[in-house]
């Protein structure tokens, strides 16, 4: 009862969504990346990292907002002369503000953005969890589709981590993902 | 017409960048120089506290290193009325004075171990090393001591295995949370709370106790509120004749390696020894006798041997 009491209230928001210049959309992505770690005393080492994203979108013809909630999992590093950096695993959440370069319709938008997020991790074959938050900011490319609903989206992000166990951790990569908006304004439709 | 060169400048441009994760150096494992102080205490001043396998156990880990490639002259392996506090100061300048940064360095022990709570409210763990006196300034080396001591070497790759109860109080609590409780009874993991500790600990101002991960990885052979066992057997009546946790590390060089490099490290070992005691000892008694091991946290794993 109650996940169908929820789905009337977002289908009553979304109804209503109309009335305001903004769009609601959700996109499911994937993201590839590699990231770079080192801790005092060793080298930078490369890991390689792979997430599944599910992202809320709320859109003005000049700005978005979009929160994320995803899994991750980062591979350890090689072992060259015997010593590596561990894999780790988990879920993690971001909040993020983007601006497209150009408000004009076209079947390709770009954009840029930036944000913030949490993660919660695993070292990997250990039942050890940390905690560390990040900042990140990307470009995106938005490819039309025949249906107004359904848009295609490339990111290419690049994200620092606070993480307290490294003396630095960064990450780039790039992200694919399906963009499905509720909501479709009388000025957005031929997007 | 000028589409042929751009063609030619893209496949270029491409098959350069395809070919950059092969032309990047070899990856060699090999530690390099390699140290290792191996103590085991069976025989202790009282009978009572006599244990039956722990000098063979320090006999065995040193034949291990050895073949292993650990040389004999890096390698100070000492047992009973041998591996005392005084012997181990003076292995450990000795080893002091010759390692170097990127050397490893491994420190093991099988033997006595407690944990005991002081005036102040706090835990502290212990392990025994003979003690022809037996009192605990003699013979006793609390957790924080033994960080003092791994501190003279200078590598800055260690690693402490330590087959003893209540050894999990020696690993230092940052960073990572760890999710069993230091009382693992069989099924108590308890990720959720771990993870709000993790939250917390991300924004406290953490002191560091015991061995922090930045001075060694510690692999445990239990938890701080657990006892562990030796063994005359297994489950299925297998001889065992070890402690549980020296027995599993010796099978690792044939059994852990699970990236097939050839070369063990602390999480291969870590895993493969919690695994074996899960399956072919915890599952088949009390909880009262219920352990595991535990390791640091930390960003780092390392080759050990």
């Amino acid at each position: 009862m109650e996940i169908i009491s929820r789905f009337v209230l977002f289908a009553i928001l979304v109804s209503a969504v109309p009335a305001f210049p903004i769009d609601v959309s959700h996109s499911l992505s994937s993201r590839g990346a590699v990231v770079i770690s080192r801790l005092e005393g060793f080298d930078f080492k490369t890991q390689g990292s792979n997430s599944l994203e599910l992202t809320t979108l709320i859109e003005g013809s000049t700005w978005a907002l979009s929160g994320i909630l995803g899994l991750h999992g980062t591979g350890a590093t090689n072992l060259n002369r015997g010593w590596g950096y561990r894999g780790y695993e988990g879920v993690h959440a971001r909040l993020q503000v983007e601006f497209p370069f150009s408000t004009s319709s076209s079947s390709i938008r770009a954009g840029w953005g930036g944000g913030s997020g949490a993660f919660f991790s695993r070292y990997r074959d250990t039942d050890l969890l940390f905690f560390y938050p990040s900042v990140c900011t990307f470009v995106f490319l938005d490819y039309a589709t025949t249906s107004p609903r359904i848009r295609i989206r490339y990111l290419a992000p690049f994200e620092w981590y606070f993480r307290k166990d490294l003396t630095t951790s960064f990450s780039f990569g790039l992200s694919i993902g399906v963009v499905y908006t509720w909501t479709v304004l009388p000025s957005k439709e031929g997007r | 017409m000028n589409t042929q060169p751009s063609l030619r400048s893209f496949l270029s441009i491409t098959a350069l960048l395809l070919s950059l994760p092969f032309l990047s150096c070899s990856i060699d494992p090999d530690p390099g120089e390699r140290y290792a102080i191996v103590y085991g205490v069976a025989k202790y001043v009282e009978p009572a506290n006599a244990l039956t396998y722990s000098a063979d156990d320090a006999l065995a880990v040193g034949e291990l290193l050895h073949t292993r490639g650990y040389p004999l002259s890096n390698l100070f392996v000492r047992t009973d009325t041998e591996a005392t506090k005084t012997n181990l100061l003076s292995d450990i300048e000795a080893i002091a004075t010759k390692a170097k940064p990127d050397s490893l360095f491994l420190f093991y022990f099988s033997g006595h171990g407690v944990q005991w709570l002081h005036n102040d409210g706090s835990y502290h763990e212990y392990i025994f090393l003979y003690d022809p006196v037996s009192t605990l300034s003699n013979g006793g080396i609390e957790d924080s001591e033994l960080m003092q001591l791994i501190h003279r070497i200078p590598s800055k790759r260690k690693v402490v295995l330590l087959d003893s109860c209540n050894s999990g109080g020696f690993i230092g609590e940052f960073p990572g949370v760890d999710a069993l409780p230091p009382d693992y009874q069989g099924n108590k993991i308890d990720y959720l709370k771990a993870a709000r500790k993790a939250f917390v600990q991300y924004f406290a101002n953490v002191e560091e106790g015991d061995i922090p991960y930045t001075e060694a990885i510690v692999i445990a052979a239990g938890g701080s509120q657990e006892l562990t066992f030796e063994a005359d057997y297994d489950s299925s009546g297998v001889p065992i004749a070890h402690g549980l946790f020296t027995y599993y590390l010796l099978q690792t060089p044939r059994s852990a390696d699970r990236n097939h490099d050839g070369w063990i490290t602390t999480l291969e070992a870590y895993h493969y020894i919690r695994d074996q005691i899960e399956k072919n000892w915890n599952r088949y008694l009390d909880s009262e006798y219920i352990f595991l091991p535990r390791i640091s946290g930390g960003p780092l794993d390392l080759v050990l041997f």
